[in-house]
């Protein structure tokens, strides 16, 4: 109790500050009234007792300040002091204020923006209970569905699969299922009246808001009831975010209902507030339990398919089981999986290849997502640059100070000589840096709230926007923090050591200015120029490097035209299988031939550009040498023209025409790489090969024939490896029901208008669902969003790079201009022309760039290693780009120097010989 | 004997002084509301001038006090209109006291017992 009572009055204390001060003050004028008087009294000379008295006084100076620490909040007072006379300094100096706020905000907020971005995606973790016990049952992060089988490594899994695990493992204490099926779809809210509108639906096992952790705020989530029966459950959860926007956070939500395929869900909760799904960056507006997928998704019926590989699957870890005792459980209970599922396997090869198969338990606290394994490599490296733009940004701060110490100089010596130890003044400096780092943090945020929604922005523009939250919570302002501290640090303590340091009768006798002070100021500056020149040196070269990769991306051959207009059809949640699927697509062919403009069509079952891709394993006939891995070759279902409408050449052979049809002998295709390696420099054209069809067993798969060899194309955008790739006729697709991906050719300079196509595809049949339509160079550039990105942000780092450097440069050169006109007054005096003027001030300048760039070539060559994840079509070390950027920092620093040189020659001899 | 209680309270060569200035004053303020000044003189003429009281150890201990509340202080204007700030012992105060001089005079029997022997 007594510790509270004597911090309180401390603090009371503390608060009246100078009152205190003056109390003290005046009590111990008091005290030594008193003794002048007894000393008098006792019968000295009034006159001598006061000089005595006098004599005391340095005495209680020392005693007012000891009595003062007693109540140990002095830091405090002091730094209130210290604020109010920063503040005031500032107002002072609005020019100099301004410009630093504002180079801070800059740095504190880019580096804020993009921290802000980094955390969200990559580091934080899901807002369910204890993260850390979530561990997702695969390698990484598998987005998607897939089918037939996987090779070793699993991440998705069928059904039946997920029920055995689930059945079988004891490590966890649940484990759930999620899908991104049937992902953004045509709903109906409240029944069939209405138009159509999209949502993100996924699938859930009943418990996967159980092993999240994650409860309901309205209502209640799945729970493992619902998935007992197939088709039984017609419920969904809703997610706040879609509760927001679609139903005005009305309460009456429950009960209304969401038709989706063939069913219509009854909304029976929606999820806590922050919970937006483990899929992070990804809208997901409902949740539908997995016994539903059938009606969801009419003609797809995946709960009894064994080759629907369409579930991640993600187990808390039960408190005090470790990781790697849980996977070796899960991995045992796969293979009793498989070794059951193996004895239907017909070869041993077969049998073998299907207990290859393993888990790896990887950490799921912060979900997945597959904008993160995009983006975070790339937000990592702008990052860096982000903080060199800060540490550019404080050393021109700091260079600033610099100058101003030694226009304070005179003040501070002053400060010093009465008495002020050196720290004191040290930590009023420090404060006003403090003051300026606060401010300009404060607008830093600002900026890093609008930056970090800017850069969202940028980095979507593709039908799959990313959605994710920014909020301003403690992590984000934290750092914001711990960057002011730093930024404080940098900025102000080597212009107070600097300025502290001043000899105090030096300066009061005015001769500040001249020798001493000057020796560690002046170099100071240089050096700090010279380090700018090198950090913008490496932002140049740096952005050099990903516009040259950007435009060796845009410019790379993939093999087919752009000008190829894509569509994409959903052909089967409109109820088209088999036979009717392949005549649809036939009729939807000839109905967008006949459109004005149009020289060429195709269809094909994987999209050009797109992300879906089919593989299968090959086995050339006549060799079996080829181990098993290597076996998987990509394939694709298309039609006749296919390779004239995209423009691909025809090596050997032919393409598929309308006499490769059902019944006719099964041909196919190859690429160029496939036909490479199988075949090496022989003939392709007559060979042949079989497919184990994900249905049929190897035995009795029938052989096919290769009938043309095409060069190679591509598929997925200029970085993907050239595969191996085979392709099939589409209409031999069997029961495969492949998708309806169209390719149209325009003829000429035409461009193919969407609404005609939009028409031709009605005319056939209003009821298909348009998934997508866009040229090939527009699907190109969606592609490319993440480089398009990185050069932007790194072209506009350099630039700002730039103007820092060229500031810092400018206000050295003019600094040396000014100190030195003595010296040019004199040169001008005895006869030099103007040219030797200007080559004197160049070659100062001259020298600290050349010393930047000594530092900044070798720093470049290094950091540019840590951008070769992000290149393409050059290397990390290209002496093209290096050469260019030091020629651009050469023309700007001649820039900078322009103006000191000019006022160096307009000096007037007389004058400058004049002045001291 | 003269000992001068000048310097810092954490000079380290009087570490005890400190604590005993402080019981000093306040026994000397159990005789009545004293200024600073006062305190001084008192302790230095009842200790027959072997004490010397220097302000700068004075002014801390006064204010050291006023932080544990062992004594509280006022302002007051004299006849000569003229202020000066009067200390004054709380309950507190006299409480500490008695457990001060009790520490103290143990303090001095034990350094009376190390002198002793050998």
């Amino acid at each position: 109790m007594t510790a509270i009572l004597r911090i309180w009055r401390r603090l009371l204390m503390s608060l009246r500050g100078n009152r205190l001060d003056l109390e003290l003050q005046e009590e111990m004028q008091q005290h030594l009234e008193y003794r002048v008087r007894d000393a008098v009294n006792a019968g000295m000379d009034e006159d001598e007792a006061r000089k005595a008295a006098a004599r005391r006084l340095g005495g209680m100076l020392r005693a007012r300040e000891s009595s003062r620490d007693v109540w140990g909040l002095t830091w405090l007072v002091d730094l209130v002091q210290d604020i109010r006379f920063g503040t005031r300094l500032l107002r002072r100096n609005p020019g100099f204020a301004m410009a630093a706020v504002l180079l801070l905000a800059l740095g504190i907020g880019g580096n804020s923006a993009i921290f802000g971005l980094l955390d969200a995606l990559v580091y934080r973790p899901l807002p369910v209970a204890a993260p850390d016990q979530l561990m997702l049952l695969g390698a990484r992060a598998t987005i998607g569905t897939g089918f037939g089988m996987q090779g070793k490594e699993r991440t998705l899994y069928t059904y039946r699969e997920y029920q055995e695990l689930r059945a079988r493992q004891q490590s966890f204490t649940g484990v759930a299922a999620a899908s991104e099926a049937p992902g953004e779809s045509n709903v109906r809210v409240d029944g069939g009246a209405g138009s159509a509108e999209r949502a993100t639906g996924t699938f859930v096992s009943g418990n996967y808001f159980d092993v999240l952790g994650v409860g309901a705020r309205i209502g209640r989530t799945l729970t493992s009831a619902d998935d007992r029966t197939a088709g039984a459950h017609p419920v969904a959860v809703i997610s706040d975010d879609y509760w927001t926007r679609r139903f005005s956070r009305d309460e009456a939500v429950l009960g209304r209902t969401i038709a989706i395929g063939r069913a219509s869900l009854v909304i029976v909760g929606v999820a806590a507030e922050r919970f937006a799904g483990d899929h992070v960056a990804h809208r997901t507006d409902f949740w539908i339990p997995l016994s539903m997928q059938g009606e969801v998704m009419p003609h797809q019926a995946w709960l009894d398919e064994p080759m629907a590989l369409w579930l991640r699957l993600v187990g808390r870890l039960r408190p005090d089981e470790s990781i790697a005792h849980a996977q070796t459980g899960v991995n045992v209970a796969l293979q009793q999986i498989l070794a059951d599922r193996g004895g239907s396997l017909p070869t041993p090869e077969a049998r073998q290849r299907l207990l290859n198969q393993r888990i790896t338990l990887t950490s799921a606290a912060a979900g997945v997502s597959s904008v993160r394994n995009r983006f975070a490599g790339s937000l990592s490296i702008v990052m860096g640059m982000v903080a060199l733009v800060l540490l550019l940004a404080c050393t021109n701060l700091a260079t600033m100070m610099l100058a101003r110490a030694t226009a304070r100089q005179k003040e501070l010596g002053l400060r010093l000589a009465l008495g002020a130890s050196r720290s004191r003044v040290v930590r009023q400096l420090l404060t006003e840096s403090l003051v300026l780092s606060v401010i300009g943090a404060a607008a830093g945020v600002v900026i890093a709230r609008i930056g970090g929604q800017l850069l969202l922005r940028m980095a979507s523009g593709g039908p799959d926007p990313i959605a994710l939250a920014l909020p301003l919570d403690q992590r984000l302002l934290g750092f914001a923090a711990a960057l002011t501290l730093l930024s404080t640090l940098l900025v102000g303590l080597v212009p107070a050591l600097s300025a502290s340091g001043a000899n105090p009768s030096v300066v009061i006798r005015g001769e500040a200015g001249t020798a001493r002070g000057r020796r560690f100021r002046l170099p100071a500056r240089k050096l700090l120029v010279s380090v700018q020149v090198a950090m913008t040196l490496v932002l140049l070269v740096s952005a050099g490097l990903l516009v040259a990769t950007l435009r060796n991306l845009r410019a790379d051959d993939l093999g087919f035209d752009r000008r190829v207009f894509l569509v994409g059809i959903d052909g089967v949640n409109s109820g088209y299988a088999g036979a009717r699927l392949l005549d649809l697509a036939q009729r939807l062919t000839d109905s967008m031939r006949g459109i004005g403009g149009i020289s060429g069509v195709a269809v094909s079952d994987n999209g050009l550009l797109s992300n879906d891709a089919s593989v299968a394993p090959v086995t050339v006939i006549g060799d079996k040498s080829r181990a098993e891995d290597e076996r998987f070759a990509a394939f694709d279902l298309v039609s006749d023209g296919y390779f004239r409408t995209l423009g691909v050449r025809m090596v050997a052979g032919r393409e598929f025409t309308d006499r490769d049809r059902h019944g006719a002998p099964r041909v196919a295709v190859v690429n160029e790489s496939f036909a490479q390696y199988y075949f090496g420099d022989s003939n392709a054209i007559g060979r042949q090969f079989t497919v184990a069809q994900p249905k049929d067993d190897e035995a009795a798969a029938p052989s096919i024939t290769i009938v043309g060899v095409a060069s190679d194309v591509s598929n997925h955008g200029p970085r993907q490896a050239q595969d191996r790739q085979f392709y099939l006729s589409y209409y031999q697709a069997g029961d495969m029901n492949p998708g309806l991906n169209f390719q149209l050719l325009p003829s000429g300079s035409a461009e193919v208008a969407g609404p005609t196509v939009r028409t031709a595809i009605r005319q056939i049949d209003p009821s298909l669902g348009i998934e997508s339509m866009e040229t090939a160079g527009t699907a190109l550039e969606r592609l490319l969003v993440r480089d398009r990105l990185m050069a932007h942000l790194a072209q506009a780092f350099g630039a700002l790079a730039m103007l820092l450097a060229a500031t810092g440069l400018y206000g050295v050169l003019a600094y040396t201009v000014a100190r030195r006109s003595r010296e040019i007054g004199i040169r001008m005096a005895l006869g030099a022309r103007r040219a030797e003027i200007v080559r004197l001030v160049v070659w100062d300048g001259g020298v600290l760039v050349v010393a930047g760039a000594g530092i900044g070539i070798p720093a470049s060559l290094l950091l540019a290693r840590g951008l070769s994840t992000q290149l393409f079509g050059l290397t990390a070390f290209s002496p093209t780009i290096l050469a260019a950027s030091v020629l651009v920092l050469l023309a700007v620093a001649t820039a900078a120097a322009t103006l000191p040189a000019r006022q160096a020659t307009r000096v007037d001899p007389l004058v400058a010989i004049r002045s001291e | 004997m003269y000992i001068c209680m000048a310097g810092r309270n954490d000079d380290p060569r009087n570490p005890l002084l400190p604590g005993i200035l402080d019981m000093l004053v306040l026994r000397t303020l159990t005789l009545g509301s004293l200024h600073g000044y006062g305190i001084a003189r008192h302790i230095e003429q009842t200790s027959g001038d072997r004490l010397r009281i220097e302000e700068g150890s004075l002014y801390p201990a006064l204010q050291r006090l006023l932080v544990r509340g062992w004594v509280t202080s006022r302002w007051e204007t004299s006849s000569t209109s003229r202020r000066a700030r009067y200390y004054e012992l709380t309950e507190d105060g006299h409480r500490q006291l008695a457990q001060v001089v009790s520490s103290f005079d143990q303090m001095v029997a034990a350094v009376a017992a190390v002198m002793q022997t050998g």
